[in-house]
């Protein structure tokens, strides 16, 4: 059965828990603005 | 309030990243002066020939220096005019070495028109009583169409030019 | 428990009568400019032309005018008296003024439309001066602007009246964020009221002989930033505040949910130059300043981005999924009022980005006025936007009907969802590839000169045609799904799913509602970026512009 979250009852609610997989999307997500962007400066620069 | 760790370092890491994309354009445009078309020139749209650039002889290209061009245009609903050839027809294409670099003068007798020479970086907004100026190297070999790329009327889309770089 | 009951209680009859209004002319304004797309991809690929001599400029305008505009108003509007009905409630009389809005709306929406069909207002729904449309297509523009305000502040009403009878009580979250985009709306759309209404309208009538170009361009910008802004907090509103109640979970932060909308209010407006980077006329250094603080306007969708993720990871591993991914994987996903908003927030990845290369100063040159832009805010306001909104009509239509979303409508709408996704990705992916290549937007087919790049370009506009094909199907299913949701399906109740901040969560800060204070810096930041190159461009003025009618077709 589902685990019971051990901090759900903490007073900072979302401060205990575990957001290893959003922090890994959202950086995902950085890389690829960082990426495409410098990817249309490139293009810019070589026209 | 309350921010979670690693909502702080994915803050960061992109406020850092708006922070870098805005020094790399500020250096380029401030230090280097590739600010987007700017130009503060103004003219009356009604008297566009009181200034030199438009004059009809001075239109299309002219060569100031060596592998340096000038190309003024005036833009009208639904036309660019180029000037015209030796057989007096009015020019379509304009020919320029590969290398050079080219300052791109233009104004409207009428509506917003834009200039865009579809490859390049010459991409302008071109209005009433105002003059859009941009100078560029014309690095590679090639067509390149030029298009109206605003909005002007019902026969926009028939307001073309073309660039030959050879 | 009392805020379930109250997601399941229906409205009264006569309260949902009047958010239903604005829903039946958002679907129909939906399939009539859906229409229109489809035409215009049709005409581009060259292999069409229009019977009945119909313009392609005209259907071009009554595309952006009515789905740029209405549909989008009148949702939106909508939408938001129904969040506000449910959260704060409405009264009698503010019911009334809402009617008088609706209406005033509804006959300015009429008028445009109608100057437009008759080929009287080929301008786009820009209107750059100094093309002239015919006035009624101004006044219908102002009736339009002048009713949402109506609207707008009914609603600020309807807060504060909810305010005195709740002393010391923080605000309902989504109420606060209606308030918030009110406030953004009204701000903003003063910029293209003061055009319309003192540019336009005399100079049409022929009350003034010239118009000053640059200035018109400059108030409508004013207000065309926030507009997009205006499109996209109610999708904001239901991923921050509905989605989590339908993947059975809670609010991530209620007071991050508030910080980002004030965010959002205060660097929405300040930005307009950032459409105008290739105009002559405006100093370059203000354009910059614009630009960076177009870029402070990313911070809030960052933030977005993490509450969503969170939302999802957090509600997931309380159900025990406890491996990295394994919340992800259980989403309902064949839960169409979660799948097509989760489709919006997809596409608001690339749309995002491509919005900051569009604002990077002198990067626009790359991509201004291509069909890349066209191909930008078709992942924007048409693929985020509208499938939140669509994902938002699913329950609010039969909750307002007192009908049910069946399980067969259900799986219609995921059918109708990935037709959209496929059509936009075909459609909007060959438009962003089409506009690096130089191809222009907002112009018939022409071959141009001729040459191997027009003819690549056309190839990617046959593609759009196919795009705007597949995406025409998507529209007539989501017709008929609302015909179905409104007059057809079952009785029943449907919830309205707010969802609820954590019992333990956090003290939302009493600073996040002192309205002087937001409203105050976002003048004062407005004041910041405006009052010095206004000043410059009504100074240095070239000579005022007459009207322009022969360009677009009337004589």
């Amino acid at each position: 059965m589902a685990k019971k979250h051990p901090n759900s009852q903490a007073p900072a609610a979302n401060e205990g828990s575990n957001l290893k997989g959003t922090f890994i999307m959202v950086m995902i997500l950085g890389i690829l603005m960082v990426g495409s962007w410098f990817g249309a400066y490139w293009l810019f620069i070589s026209r | 309030m309350h921010l979670h760790k690693y909502e702080k370092i994915w803050l960061a890491f992109g406020m850092a990243s708006l922070v870098v994309f805005l020094l790399v354009i500020g250096f380029a445009a401030f230090w280097k002066g590739t600010h987007p078309q700017s130009s503060l020139d103004m003219i009356d749209q009604n008297n566009i020939e009181a200034y030199d650039n438009f004059k009809p002889e001075n239109l299309g290209l002219q060569e100031v220096a060596d592998g340096k061009y000038k190309v003024n245009i005036v833009a009208s609903t639904f036309n660019y005019d180029f000037g015209v050839d030796k057989d007096e027809k009015p020019v379509k294409t304009i020919r320029i070495p590969q290398g050079s670099t080219v300052l791109f003068t233009i104004t409207t007798k009428d509506v917003v028109h834009g200039f865009q020479v579809a490859g390049t970086n010459v991409n302008m907004m071109v209005e009433p009583g105002h003059i859009s100026r941009y100078e560029t190297v014309m690095k590679k070999k090639g067509e390149y169409t030029i298009v109206c790329n605003e909005y002007c009327g019902i026969g926009h889309h028939q307001m073309f030019g073309k660039v030959e770089v050879y | 428990m009392e805020a379930t009951e109250r997601n399941l209680q229906l409205f009264p009859k006569k309260d949902a009568r009047l958010y239903m209004s604005f829903m039946y002319v958002t679907f129909t304004s939906l399939l009539v400019g859906g229409l229109m797309g489809l035409l215009q991809t049709f005409v581009r690929s060259g292999r069409f032309t229009l019977p009945f001599n119909i313009n392609y400029y005209t259907i071009l305008t009554v595309h952006g005018v009515i789905l740029g505009l209405v549909l989008t108003t009148f949702f939106i509007i909508g939408f938001q008296f129904a969040l506000m009905g449910k959260t704060v409630g409405i009264s009698d009389k503010q019911r009334m003024v809402g009617w008088i809005s609706f209406w005033m709306m509804l006959v300015g929406t009429v008028m445009a439309a109608v100057t437009i069909l008759v080929g009287q207002a080929n301008v786009l729904y820009t209107f750059y001066a100094p093309l002239a449309a015919h006035p009624a297509f101004y006044f219908g523009l102002a009736f339009v602007i002048i009713g949402s305000w109506i609207s707008a502040f009914t609603n600020f009403r309807q807060l504060y009246v909810w305010k005195k009878a709740h002393k010391g009580e923080k605000s309902p979250l989504l109420a606060f964020m209606v308030v918030i985009n009110m406030l953004m709306w009204v701000i903003a759309s003063l910029g293209v009221a003061i055009a319309v209404v003192v540019q336009f309208i005399p100079w049409s009538l022929g009350m003034t002989d010239t118009i000053n170009v640059l200035v018109s361009r400059t108030l409508f910008w004013y207000f065309g930033h926030p507009l997009v802004y205006f499109w996209l907090l109610p999708a904001y509103m239901a991923w921050y505040a509905i989605i989590p109640k339908i993947i059975g979970g809670k609010l991530f932060s209620d007071s991050l949910a508030r910080l980002a909308f004030i965010l959002l209010l205060m660097f929405s407006i300040p930005v307009g130059f950032h459409h105008q980077l290739t105009e002559p006329g405006i100093d370059p250094t203000w354009k910059f300043i614009q630009v960076v603080l177009t870029m402070m306007v990313v911070i809030p969708s960052l933030m977005t981005a993490f509450s969503i993720f969170a939302t999802f990871e957090i509600t997931g591993r309380r159900k025990g999924f406890s491996s990295l991914f394994g919340w992800f994987k259980k989403l309902p996903w064949g839960d169409v009022r979660f799948l097509a908003p989760f489709i919006g927030m997809v596409a608001f990845i690339p749309g995002g980005i491509g919005g900051i290369i569009n604002a990077s100063h002198q990067m626009n040159a790359l991509i201004h006025n291509t069909i890349w832009v066209t191909g930008h805010f078709h992942l924007t306001v048409a693929t985020t936007v509208i499938l939140t909104y669509f994902g938002i009509a699913y329950w609010l239509v039969p909750h307002l009907t007192g009908r049910r979303l069946t399980p067969q409508l259900n799986k219609l709408g995921i059918i109708q969802s990935i037709i959209w996704t496929v059509g936009m990705l075909i459609m909007s992916t060959s438009m962003h590839i089409e506009g690096l290549l130089g191809g222009p937007r907002r112009s018939a087919f022409s071959n141009y000169a001729g040459g191997a790049q027009v003819d690549t370009w056309i190839g990617y506009q046959l593609a759009q045609a196919i795009g705007g094909t597949i995406l025409f199907v998507g529209i007539l299913l989501m017709t008929y799904i609302f015909i179905k949701l409104a007059f057809f399906a079952p009785k029943g109740v449907e919830e309205f799913p707010i969802a609820e901040e954590d019992t333990d969560a956090q003290k939302t800060p009493k600073i996040l509602e002192n309205w002087y204070l937001w409203v105050g810096i976002t003048i004062a930041l407005i004041a910041f970026a405006y009052t010095i190159p206004m000043i410059d461009i009504i100074k240095h003025s070239p000579p005022g512009s007459v009207p322009f009618k022969f360009p677009i077709g009337r004589s």
